[in-house]
């Protein structure tokens, strides 16, 4: 196996792991930290990388994990604070008078209920554009279970928006 | 734009039948301005992936984590060669150590207990008084308490006079 | 390897100062009531000092006999404890107990009950002296430790009950 670069290797990856920390925690001050974070501690395990079968699956799983703590604290303090339920981005607000970054808000609490590797699924061929075949690769799944994944996360998001505004349509 | 089109791209992709192409198409559709009302509940799925897609972090960035990565470098460099130099030291205060404590050992092993000279560690005492004179009244109140329980008991006791009287041959 | 050098030097460390602990140190120590004693304490070096101020060319034969014990001292140690003074006794004379190829008994009371002496001796000469007080009624227990070369002469003056109170 190639010998892997942080400069070449793995410092590319932080567009990827900045969307991803950006769609689960809606805030870009935010994801740049944890991308930052994410980065640090990887180099910080340098000497595990020989071993890794994807150092980008791994970044991702690192990525997501920090995402995760950062909004569930994040979360934490806001139902402490005030529950402000009403502040909370809803997905039948009429959209035009939403502002940009509300979309990504939105996106994200659509796929918050996902399972892990669907969200992730949804993630690469969505955002970042990618084949079934490289996301087989990243993920370490067959090219059928990518789609029968892919299938299974889009069946729930169509399912939530009927959930949402079922009787409005 | 026809929005039969739009609303079919819309059913296939829920099936996943779309190409990443047609996928592309959608997202642009939903990012413009006018969006026909029935299509609108999309917008938002398919506008924010749109956006997340564009979301990129600037050059600044890498600037900083490679800074970051080399402060951590030096440190752990320094670290390494300070331990290293410090490694003939830590030889040596590990033989100091190891022959003070079998030292130790022996000599408490080898003399009775009793035998043991005045090492009466006094670096720990913390004078109570800074006045000689309090001080002063203080031992002689300990004296005399001690005098006066050893003359009491004295005369009581016969077999101590004889103790005091003739120095420690039977203990 | 650091950790194992740091527990040698430890060990090494602790040994000594595990030998030169005196009666009242060990007993404040382990008794782990602190807060209910008070302990006074002379060092050698206010010792000195102390016998710097009895140096009085015309002094009186009382104090000359003062200076005769000073000079033979080396610390005193006093504590006291106002409160479960009787528990505190029987832990002092315990811990004494354990330590008895150290301490041997000098003189008690009759019953034995409330005061107690018992000295170290190494060349002839007491090197520690340690009286255990209770104060029967007060709730009040005394431990008297004295260092230092006492000698015969020394043990005779204060067995003598002829030391001036003043």
């Amino acid at each position: 196996m190639k010998k892997i670069s942080f400069r070449n290797d793995v410092l590319p990856l932080k567009d990827k792991l900045y969307r991803m920390a950006l769609r689960i925690t809606f805030d870009t001050a935010e994801a740049e930290d944890i991308v930052q974070d994410t980065l640090i501690k990887v180099w910080d395990k340098r000497e595990e990388w020989p071993q890794l079968a994807s150092i980008e699956a791994y970044c991702m799983t690192i990525c997501r994990n920090l995402s995760l703590d950062r909004r569930e604290k994040k979360e934490a303090q806001h139902i402490a604070l005030d529950e402000n339920l009403h502040n909370r981005p809803d997905v039948s607000t009429p959209y035009d008078k939403m502002a940009a970054s509300d979309s990504i808000r939105i996106l994200g609490e659509l796929l918050k209920g996902l399972p892990q590797t669907q969200q992730d699924i949804v993630q690469l061929r969505e955002i970042e554009g990618k084949s079934y075949k490289e996301i087989a690769t990243v993920l370490n799944l067959s090219e059928e279970q990518v789609k029968v994944y892919l299938f299974r996360a889009r069946q729930r998001i169509k399912q939530r928006y009927k959930e949402i505004q079922g009787y409005g349509l | 734009m026809d929005y039969k089109y739009i609303e079919q791209l819309v059913e296939r992709y829920w099936q996943c039948d779309t190409s990443l192409e047609e996928e592309a198409i959608l997202k642009a559709f939903f990012s413009q301005a006018n969006v026909p009302e029935h299509l609108m509940p999309y917008k938002s799925l398919f506008a924010g992936e749109k956006m997340l897609q564009e979301a990129k972090l600037d050059e600044s960035f890498d600037a900083q984590v490679l800074e970051r990565i080399q402060e951590d470098e030096t440190v752990k460099a320094k670290r390494v060669s300070i331990t290293r130099r410090l490694m003939p030291f830590y030889k040596a205060a590990a033989s100091i150590a190891i022959i003070l404590t079998l030292g130790n050992a022996a000599q408490s092993s080898f003399r009775p207990a009793e035998a043991v000279e005045n090492d009466y560690n006094y670096e720990n005492y913390k004078d109570s008084y800074d006045d000689p004179e309090m001080a002063y009244d203080q031992i002689s109140d300990a004296l005399q308490m001690v005098s006066q329980s050893l003359s009491e008991a004295s005369k009581q006791d016969s077999l101590l006079r004889e103790q005091v009287g003739n120095q420690p041959k039977g203990q | 390897m650091r950790r194992v050098l740091c527990l040698l030097c430890y060990i090494a460390c602790l040994i000594p100062s595990a030998w030169g602990q005196d009666f009242a140190t060990k007993f404040m120590e382990q008794c782990g009531e602190k807060d209910k004693m008070e302990c006074q304490t002379v060092s050698p070096k206010m010792m000195e000092k102390v016998m710097d101020i009895l140096a009085d060319p015309d002094k009186n034969e009382d104090e000359e006999v003062q200076e005769y014990l000073l000079s033979k001292l080396k610390s005193a140690r006093i504590i006291t404890a106002d409160r479960h003074a009787e528990k505190l006794f029987r832990k002092a004379e315990s811990l004494i107990e354990k330590n008895k190829n150290r301490f041997s008994p000098l003189a008690e009371d009759s019953a034995g009950d409330h005061n107690r002496i018992f000295v170290r001796r190494h060349d002839d000469v007491v090197r520690e002296l340690v009286m255990l007080q209770l104060s029967p009624g007060k709730d009040l227990l005394t431990i008297v430790d004295l260092t230092g070369e006492m000698d015969e002469k020394f043990m005779k003056l204060l067995s003598s009950g002829e030391l001036k109170d003043d």
